[in-house]
């Protein structure tokens, strides 16, 4: 809860998490008076992780930090995904045999992932393409996470600590298909337009 | 300056060799000035499938290593006065050679010649690395098996990761009758996997054992299916639009009939 400042290599980002009141910005504004050399570099991105748009506390902290002159603002990020972290990274290409994706947060992907590759994310994995490699979603132990792809006919899949594998018999039809928890079993359902039931 | 093709395929037994023979023959005999590099070190066949086996002299090592130039190691083909090999050493490991070596010596060979076709060895370690980083343009090779196709695929995520955009397959040792049957991976599964631009299909075809036994290389034989489809991919290296055909192993009228009195 509140605001948190953190460097990162280039940059810095002050990251406000639910309700914010005119204490913590308070807070940040002499948090950033005191500690001048560190803002020194000047470039600071916004990630907003809360529910719901505190659209006046947020308002509020960028005018602060535009009005000091050694400051740029980036951007700001708003995250209202409910999977805490919250972030997701989108690749834009076919993971063949023997290449592989680990990341803490989603993993979105554009083409194909062949078998023999590996995506293993903490969060959700979704295919737009075929999944015909290992997939693992909510590696940390997230049993909510799912995976979904256009044509789901994995090796294995893996959702936190539950393994399922193909059957031992080829499906016919490739539809898009999404696979979740359910009382500690893997299931997997066909799932186009509608959401999750 | 010529283009330096690589043919490679990750698993083995697939048909590289073969397949650099013949790209090579068909490429010279369409008056191309082409040079074949052998790069299986401590394993080398291109030489006996080409026929060319008692003619070496000096070999790739020995160039490298500065005991030969190149022109010395480089042998002329018996058929095509523009054909050359440059054969691989048999008493050395991959080590020998390394990837810049190969870098430097295409860069002389692209001088003389049109085309410089590298037959990489299986595998993806230090072999397939000297093979691949002087390459223009990577020919891959594979079968409808689904382990070969999953090698494949590993050597396509490679030469992505090297830069290599210029990759093209050959689907080999297609059976018509059992893709027809569903007991074969047919092409175009092998493509929806694969997902690259396809180069050309070779047939399954006996000619081929008997032409690699006898070190002569198919191109020459205008009846072989094999032989009519290296003839075709040359022609698409070349920027030439030949239709996609797969020949058929079908006997035509003439053998039947020959077939038909051998039965009686």
């Amino acid at each position: 809860m509140g605001i948190t400042v953190k460097g990162e290599r280039s940059y810095i980002t002050i990251k406000i998490d639910g309700e914010v009141d005119s204490e913590a910005i308070e807070g940040l504004k002499t948090q950033i008076e005191r500690n001048k050399t560190f803002f020194r570099e000047g470039k600071v991105l916004i990630r907003y992780a809360g529910e719901g748009m505190p659209c006046k506390a947020l308002n509020e902290i960028i005018d602060i930090l535009s009005s000091i002159e050694y400051i740029t603002i980036l951007g700001v990020l708003t995250e209202g995904i409910p999977q805490g972290e919250g972030n997701a990274i989108v690749i834009k290409k076919t993971l063949r045999s023997g290449q592989s994706i680990s990341y803490n947060g989603d993993v979105v992907i554009v083409g194909d992932v062949n078998a023999g590759a590996e995506v293993v994310a903490e969060g959700n994995i979704i295919v737009l393409g075929s999944l015909r490699g290992l997939a693992h979603a909510g590696a940390m132990g997230d049993r909510s996470a799912i995976v979904y792809a256009l044509d789901l006919s994995p090796l294995q899949i893996r959702i936190a600590d539950i393994i399922a594998r193909a059957p031992d018999h080829v499906k016919n039809k490739s539809v898009p298909e999404i696979a979740r928890v359910e009382n500690d079993n893997i299931v997997i359902e066909t799932f186009s337009h509608g959401g999750i039931r | 300056m010529g283009k330096v093709i690589v043919v490679t395929s990750g698993k083995g037994g697939v048909g590289k060799t073969t397949a650099v023979a013949n790209i090579g023959t068909a490429l010279a005999s369409l008056d191309q000035k082409v040079a074949l590099v052998d790069a299986d070190i401590g394993l080398r066949n291109l030489d006996v499938v080409l026929g060319l086996e008692n003619r070496i002299v000096y070999d790739i090592v020995d160039v490298v290593e500065g005991r030969a130039k190149l022109k010395q190691a480089l042998i002329k083909d018996k058929r095509f006065p523009s054909l050359y090999l440059l054969p691989a050493a048999q008493t050395r490991d991959k080590e020998a050679v390394s990837p810049e070596d190969m870098i430097g010596l295409c860069n002389k060979l692209r001088e003389e010649f049109d085309f410089i076709i590298i037959d990489s060895p299986a595998g993806i370690e230090r072999g397939f690395k000297n093979a691949v980083t002087p390459a223009d343009m990577a020919i891959i090779v594979t079968t409808p098996e689904v382990s070969a196709v999953r090698d494949a695929d590993r050597v396509i995520g490679l030469l992505e990761a090297m830069e290599k955009e210029d990759s093209k397959l050959i689907v080999n040792r297609v059976r018509s009758k059992l893709v027809d049957r569903g007991d074969m991976l047919s092409v175009d599964d092998v493509l929806e996997i694969l997902s690259i631009e396809l180069i050309g299909v070779i047939p399954e075809d006996e000619h081929i054992i008997i032409s690699t036994n006898r070190g002569e290389p198919l191109v020459n034989n205008n009846t072989a299916p094999a032989g009519k489809s290296f003839m075709d991919i040359a022609r698409r290296i070349l920027g030439e639009d030949v239709p996609m055909n797969i020949y058929t192993d079908k006997d035509d009228l003439f053998t039947k009939f020959r077939r038909l009195f051998k039965w009686r």
